[in-house]
């Protein structure tokens, strides 16, 4: 069972293709340095085998909006297989390998009914990222700033044994998640770290000294904004 | 002038499904009479379409999606065991087939009906473009572009069946589907009328009359 809320989701998948790996090794294997955009076709459904991708998408005014991060084992571009309208770019985060699994392959009954629960996995994963979607509109679209800040936290703290940890994500990329501009989100930390709610907040290290209080904040709705256009 | 009529989400999106009718039971739903599904209900509309709504983060419902005939409402949500539909209504009258969704995950069942599975997959990521568009507009975009964008997604100008068309979208759901306030969809809905891009807002239908700019805002290439 997979969470709904956004506080619950990690901002970094990984792994969760896993099983994929048993039939890997026929496909087409290509390797892109850090920096480095993937090309993406829609005749292809990519496999992270080693590294980390920034999944975003480029809106109008050319504003990045980081969708996810997803580290080694996880499937990507599936959106591309069913000519979906959202084109996400792909960048790697990290060096990485990939491997190129054909369209067609995807799409024929002889792999459903050859490994069934790929295509489980394969679901799965597709609402999984409905999932996350979905959250970024019920979870971030009526949330102050302060609120979307806190949930992206506790998003970092899920899966993490301590609470002082190596959030790998800098403020910059939070604001580029959460639709906030960076000195906004600064600002946030700055309030929170005077609030004692956290401490230290760099690229390698976040420490987290209350989280129920970051949780009640995650919580809080943003006074519903009235434009009068008068 | 065009009109613009309001049309579901999702029509027709799993003709696949329709004569599969093995673990489920029939239901109606009207605008008295919703359905609140359990987590494991898998909902498929048979006739008429169904106004679905979700809970929050803030324990508030809004309305999220309107599904059209044959098509499969919720299946990302009963895959993840997690159904986030509160409540599913309609305006006059609809019938859906209620699925208990934990037989599918049955592998022989998969081995055995393939195109099922694929029409689940090709739902989701229908589902993912929506809400992905609609999140991306409401965290990047101000009020005029989001509601502009909100029009031009749930309506269209096309020659439509007759069953696809909705009978009633109030201003409080257009602005739920936009993630605004209601008065602020009223503001720019007026707005919008006043600059001579809009004419008549009906349950039913807009009348758009510079249906290019109407784009253009939609787009943030120009502003009012």
């Amino acid at each position: 069972m997979y969470p709904t809320s956004f506080a619950q989701l990690f901002l970094r998948l990984s792994n969760i293709n896993e099983k994929w790996n048993e039939i890997l090794p026929s496909f087409h294997i290509t390797q892109y340095k850090k920096g480095r955009e993937i090309q993406t076709t829609s005749d292809y459904l990519l496999f992270l085998e080693k590294g980390i991708i920034k999944t975003s998408f480029i809106t109008f005014s050319g504003l990045e909006w980081i969708f996810i991060f997803q580290k080694q084992g996880c499937l990507f571009n599936e959106l591309a297989i069913f000519n979906n309208k959202i084109k996400f770019q792909y960048t790697a985060h990290t060096d990485i390998t990939i491997r190129q699994i054909p369209r067609s392959f995807i799409e024929s009954i002889e792999f459903i009914q050859n490994y069934p629960e790929l295509y489980v996995n394969f679901i799965e994963t597709l609402a999984l990222k409905e999932s996350i979607s979905y959250s970024y509109f019920s979870d971030l679209a009526y949330a102050s700033a302060k609120s979307r800040v806190c949930q992206a936290l506790l998003a970092l703290l899920k899966g993490q044994n301590a609470k002082d940890f190596n959030p790998e994500l800098t403020q910059a990329e939070i604001g580029a998640m959460m639709g906030l501009h960076q000195t906004t989100v600064a600002r946030v930390i700055k309030e929170l770290r005077q609030e004692n709610i956290i401490g230290t907040f760099t690229k390698k290290k976040l420490q987290i000294y209350d989280i129920e209080k970051l949780e009640e904040i995650s919580k809080n709705e943003q006074e519903p904004l009235i434009f009068d256009c008068n | 002038m065009i009109k613009r009529y309001f049309i579901p989400h999702l029509f027709n999106a799993n003709p696949e499904w329709k004569n599969y009718k093995a673990f489920s039971k029939n239901i109606t739903v009207t605008n008295t009479q919703p359905f609140y599904p359990k987590d494991y209900d898998l909902i498929f509309v048979e006739k008429g379409y169904v106004k679905t709504f979700c809970n929050t983060n803030y324990k508030k419902e809004i309305f999220t999606l309107i599904i059209g005939e044959n098509s499969l409402a919720n299946v990302g949500g009963t895959i993840t065991g997690a159904n986030r539909f509160s409540k599913l209504i309609t305006d006059t009258k609809a019938e859906i087939r209620i699925y208990d969704s934990y037989y599918f995950w049955d592998l022989p069942f998969i081995q055995n009906n393939p195109n099922l599975m694929q029409g689940l997959a090709k739902t989701i990521s229908k589902c993912i473009e929506i809400h992905t568009t609609r999140s991306h507009y409401s965290c990047f975009f101000e009020c005029l572009p989001r509601l502009c964008n909100t029009i031009l997604d749930i309506t269209t100008d096309k020659q439509i069946q007759y069953q696809q068309y909705i009978k009633s979208i109030n201003q409080i759901e257009l602005s739920q589907l936009c993630g605004m306030h209601p008065v602020t969809t009223c503001n720019i809905l007026k707005k919008l009328r006043q600059n001579n891009i809009i004419g008549k807002v009906t349950p039913q239908y807009i009348e758009i009359l510079d249906q290019e700019t109407l784009i253009n805002i939609s787009n943030s290439t120009i502003e009012l």
